[in-house]
């Protein structure tokens, strides 16, 4: 039975103090309010009758409206659990001023009262569910809202029975005195819960943290709504759902005046009617609301009452008898302050704390009176205006159903955004610097700018005045073409090439000195050109220049800048020659590099091809730059294979990849040939990938899904990787394969057995590296899984959430969970959240790996079975703790090293290990021998 | 002749390593060369070019500067490792104080694996930056208490 109920109402280790507080205060908050609500009724009945009910329910809509102003005014930076203790105090205080004889005799205290109770409802219930929202986060209130929900409806029962029984005992007014006596302990159960989570309630603030604008930072409750499309959604689900229990109230009485005249009978209908349907919404809070959170989520939740008065109120329009209007009642007071009540609590878990406090009351309060009152109206003029009969009613009902399931359904997609965004917000937003230099006075300033900058900023700035053309900046870019810094000096060197004039030639003369060929080809380039052509007959000096690399400049000078005429200055085919002839005093390392830079310049066809494959092989990396950055600009097809095999050289890889990636579309089937092929070296293989996803198109999806089954973890872990990429930045590829689901079961599988490892291993020193090594496998498990799941959802979001579920705060784990939660798709849900939700329970494992097709291991057995499986390091661990723990049952499978190494080939490191235990065991022996 | 688990035992004890995955490690220790040193063996001089950092697993090392010891080394600690970051001529000599048995990891070595594995990597720089922000706080301390 015990553990029954403990299943039933699933409160957890650690919760349980807090939930039985928070269930005993929402009892007695609502207890209260029924028994001064029946106080109220009496009084205001007998004195005024129920004719004067509509003035009051405009003083209502009046009076609340302002306290709520006032309110979210005082308690914007006041701590909830605070402001309920003030509350209680001013509430208690309130009661015991209502009791005095002179106060009670008042005529218009029954109006003040029937107000009151009014506001006091709607204040202390809001206050509540803010202190809940603090106090759990989005996991934990799915399942314990409901249960609080269930002390609530308690509550409203134990209320109505301590007034029938209270009243002719103690008499009616002398129930205050029970009331402030049960006031009393809410107050300290409030005081106690704010103590007891003043943790979580911290990690609440800073879970939804973010940085306030100005504007929010000032502005009021009614304004931060207003400019919240969630906010505003969330007023509309409340209000639409207040019109309606509001028009289902009217009719339900009119129903029941029409079909029971005599007024006794009537009594007693509506005391049975109510006292059942408490405990119809007792046993829906009790079994169905919590279940129903968790299995379907805040969406079916909001929109299983609406839909369920939509369906009421057509059997009513067709059959209007008393009892179809009861069940259309029935239907409203099962769901309403159950399912419908939870679901609106979770739709405010998203929103800043800060936010939240601000507008959550003014929400509750003002938005349920001033909807009371639109009812009323609607009621009105359905009735009395129009002269419709209350059936007609329905009719109306039915079309605001409507309108409410739609207003839900955008309620929960932005119920979902808002759990994206504060798991997103925790990214850095970029500045983007755009500057436009067009006209004079920019020019001027960066001019002036050129001439003050250092390097760096220099750069920088020459990046942005690229191509203008201006006499100011002459002088400052001869300045710095000056500069020791390559870059600074290209660049400077291109922008002079194109001023028209006034270039002070002789000023760059010194240049020519430099080793940098880039450096020396543009002087030349400068040099031999009249504004910004180049003339080829000025190259002349240069081309027999005693110096090497001017030579070379005026080759590459020519190659690039020259037009045809120029270009035939240069035959390629004599360069070789040209180059080692003239000078003949380089050695060949530093002639190898000369050559190799004109890479740069030479057209494509056969005599670049050559060079690029003489020098790809050559023993020098910068020469094997040189020939892959010639390669990504040439893409000549003979290059293909060589550079992909040049993968494998770390100094290389990044330009590599850069040089394959420019073939595009042309080189995929090549890489796929080298990527599927598991004899192609691992560093080649697991490099491929960062290629495909530079091509990103559907044959470079397809070869990289083609691999994640490959029983090499860290390749399968690299194709995952860069698909995610791939679908991060471009959408219309199609990833739905049916290969890509099944690795997704794979992935769930594999890392429940790591958690059935790691719940299974025996704490011990011995067992330490294998316990690690099996979180960390399940760790990288998740991940893949995680990937795979970004193939088929939005990845940034999806990868935003797997990093919050690392997050040290429990608020923010919970925040990705629950999205998560909105976003799988049923099938894959329940496994996912089967892992990532609250802590690993054993129970959960076994019946997730029986429905998944393995079994949960016992310890030791777990040993033979990581020993024996295909993970190479987890077999050698394992087989490391057999004999570090001493598990002399499975010494069995140590002797295996004795005769069938050879079986290990593939397996280095389980060879290596069972060799050396082998040792150890062999030297144990022999000392056991000689002490005998 | 140690074992590939040892080594991984060995290393994960160390703190620079602590942060890298086990799987990691036994990348690490597959690159990672077990060296001797007598007495008063030179591991390396004042001024050398870096080509290695060293994972003392017994015995001694103390580190001078112009002749003087500035900090002995023990079973456990590493030795060397900023220079193999930073490329800079060694600090400091290191002279064994008594037979130390040690792992060498080679700077080319060590390089070669890190770039086919970023979650070492990632892990080094946990460890670095957690090195630094102390070194930072140690001597922000005082300046905050005065």
């Amino acid at each position: 039975m015990k553990r029954w109920l403990q299943k039933l109402l699933d409160i957890r280790e650690g919760e349980r103090a807090t939930t039985f507080a928070m269930i005993t205060y929402i009892f007695l908050i609502i207890a209260v309010l029924t028994m001064v609500k029946s106080v109220r009724q009496s009084l205001f009945l007998q004195k005024f009758g129920a004719a004067s009910l509509p003035y009051v329910y405009l003083m209502i809509a009046a009076v609340a409206g302002t306290i709520a102003t006032i309110y979210q005014r005082f308690a914007k930076n006041v701590p909830v659990h605070r402001l309920i203790v003030w509350t209680m105090g001013f509430v208690i205080l309130n009661l015991l001023i209502f009791r005095l004889p002179v106060v009670a005799a008042w005529e218009p205290m029954a109006y003040v009262l029937y107000v009151w109770v009014a506001v006091y409802g709607i204040l202390t219930t809001a206050q509540f569910w803010l202190l809940a929202n603090e106090v759990y986060d989005p996991r934990q209130a799915k399942r314990l809202f409901a249960i609080l929900g269930t002390g609530a409806t308690l509550g409203g029962i134990a209320g109505g029975y301590i007034t029938q029984y209270g009243a002719p005992v103690l008499g009616t007014e002398n129930l205050l005195f029970v009331s402030v006596a049960m006031i009393v302990v809410c107050a300290a159960l409030a005081i106690y819960v704010g103590r007891a989570e003043a943790g979580r309630i911290q990690d609440a603030a800073r879970a939804l943290r973010y940085k306030a604008s100005a504007a929010e930072k000032t502005a009021g409750g009614f304004r931060l709504i207003w400019e919240s499309r969630y906010l505003k959604l969330v007023m509309a689900v409340i209000s639409i759902s207040i019109i309606i229990a509001t028009v289902v109230d009217n009719q339900f009485s009119f129903v029941v005046q029409e079909h029971i005249p005599d007024k006794d009978a009537k009594t007693a209908f509506f005391g049975q009617f109510f006292t059942w349907l408490g405990w119809i919404g007792f046993l829906t809070q009790f079994f169905v609301t919590g279940r129903l959170v968790r299995r379907f989520g805040i969406g079916v939740a909001m929109a299983i009452l609406p839909v369920a008065l939509f369906l009421g109120s057509g059997v009513f329009v067709l059959v209007p008898m008393l009892s179809t209007g009861v069940l259309v009642k029935i239907a409203d007071g099962a769901f309403r302050y159950t399912t419908h009540k939870a679901s609106l609590e979770l739709l405010y878990l998203p929103i800043p704390v800060g936010v939240k406090n601000k507008t959550k009351t003014f929400i509750d309060v003002f938005t349920d009176r001033f909807s009371k009152g639109i009812a009323a109206l609607l009621v009105l003029l359905v009735t009395s205006v129009l002269g419709f009969e209350y059936t007609a009613l329905s009719w109306f009902m039915m079309g605001l159903a409507l309108l409410w399931i739609v207003v839900t359904i955008f309620a929960r997609r932005e119920y979902v955004a808002a759990f994206r965004d504060s798991l997103m917000r925790r990214r850095i937003d970029e500045d983007e610097l755009i500057l436009s230099p067009t006209d004079a006075a920019t020019v001027d300033a960066m001019a002036e700018a050129l001439n003050r900058a250092d390097d760096m900023r220099a750069a920088r700035l020459l990046e942005l005045i690229s191509g203008v053309k201006s006499p100011v900046l002459v002088t400052p870019l001869v300045r710095l073409a000056q500069s020791q810094n390559p870059i600074v000096s290209i660049r400077a060197l291109d922008l002079l090439a194109l001023q028209d004039s006034g270039v002070p030639a002789v000023q760059l003369l010194g240049l020519l000195d430099r080793t940098d060929v880039e450096v020396v080809s543009r002087v030349v380039r400068i040099l031999c050109s009249d504004g910004a052509r180049l003339k080829p007959v000025r190259l002349g000096p240069y081309l027999a220049d005693d110096r090497p690399v001017v030579r070379l400049g005026a080759v590459m000078a020519a190659l690039r800048y020259g037009d045809d005429a120029a270009g035939d200055i240069v035959d390629p085919e004599t360069l070789e020659r040209f180059l080692t002839d003239s000078g003949g005093q380089e050695d060949r390392r530093q002639l190898d590099r000369l050559m190799a830079s004109l890479l740069r310049a030479l057209p494509p066809g056969p005599i670049a091809t050559n060079y690029m494959q003489r020098f790809l092989n050559s023993d020098d990396p910068e020469v094997r730059l040189e020939a892959i950055r010639a390669a990504a600009r040439l893409r000549p097809r003979e290059l293909v294979e060589p550079l992909v095999r040049a993968l494998a050289d770390r100094r290389l890889r990044y330009r590599v990849r850069d040089a394959l990636a420019a073939y595009g579309e042309s080189v995929i089937g090549t890489l796929a040939d080298y990527f599927q092929d598991r004899r192609t070296p691992r560093a080649v293989r697991f490099h491929i990938p960062r290629v495909l996803e530079r091509i990103p198109c559907q044959r470079a999806v397809d070869v990289l899904v083609s691999v994640v089954s490959d029983p090499d973890e860290s390749v399968r872990f690299a194709a995952l990787r860069s698909l995610g990429r791939i679908r991060s930045q471009n959408g219309g590829l199609v990833y739905t394969h049916e290969v890509l689901q099944q690795k997704l079961r794979e992935e769930i599988a594999k890392s429940y057995r790591y958690q059935d490892w790691q719940l299974g291993v025996s704490a011990t020193d011995a067992t330490a590296l294998l316990r690690k090594t099996l979180a960390e496998k399940y760790w990288k498990a998740t991940d893949r899984l995680f990937r795979l799941l970004a193939m088929q959802h939005p990845p940034d979001d999806v990868y935003a959430a797997a990093r919050a579920l690392r997050s040290p705060n429990p608020r923010i784990r919970a925040n990705a969970v629950e999205y998560l939660d909105n976003i799988l798709a049923p099938g894959d849900k329940r496994w996912v959240l089967g892992l990532v939700d609250d802590r690993p329970s054993r129970e959960r494992i076994e019946r997730a790996l029986k429905e998944l097709g393995d079994e949960s291991t016992p310890w030791p057995a777990l040993l033979e079975r990581q020993a024996q499986g295909p993970d190479d390091w987890l077999a050698a661990c394992a087989l490391y703790t057999i004999w570090a723990d001493r598990q002399t049952a499975l010494f069995h499978l140590l002797d295996k090293a004795d005769g069938s190494l050879a079986d290990w080939e593939d397996r280095p490191l389980t060879k290596e290990t069972l060799s050396a235990l082998r040792v150890k065991r062999a030297a144990t022996q022999s000392s056991h021998d000689t002490d005998r | 002749m140690l074992s590939t688990i040892e080594r991984v035992l060995a290393l994960e004890k160390n703190e620079l390593f602590a942060e890298i995955s086990t799987e990691g490690l036994a990348h690490l220790a597959a690159i990672a060369e077990e060296v001797e040193f007598h007495a008063n063996e030179s591991l390396f001089e004042e001024g050398a070019i870096p080509d290695a950092c060293y994972l003392i697993l017994a015995g001694g090392v103390d580190l001078t500067r112009s002749g003087r010891t500035e900090l002995s080394v023990g079973p456990g600690e590493d030795l060397g490792v900023w220079a193999l970051f930073d490329g800079e001529p060694r600090a400091f000599s290191a002279k064994a104080t008594a037979n130390t048995h040690a792992l060498r990891i080679g700077q080319e070595e060590f390089y070669d694996l890190l770039s086919d594995h970023t979650d070492i990597v990632q892990s080094l720089f946990r460890t670095l930056v957690r090195r630094i922000r102390r070194v930072l706080s140690e001597q922000a301390s005082p300046a905050g208490q005065a």
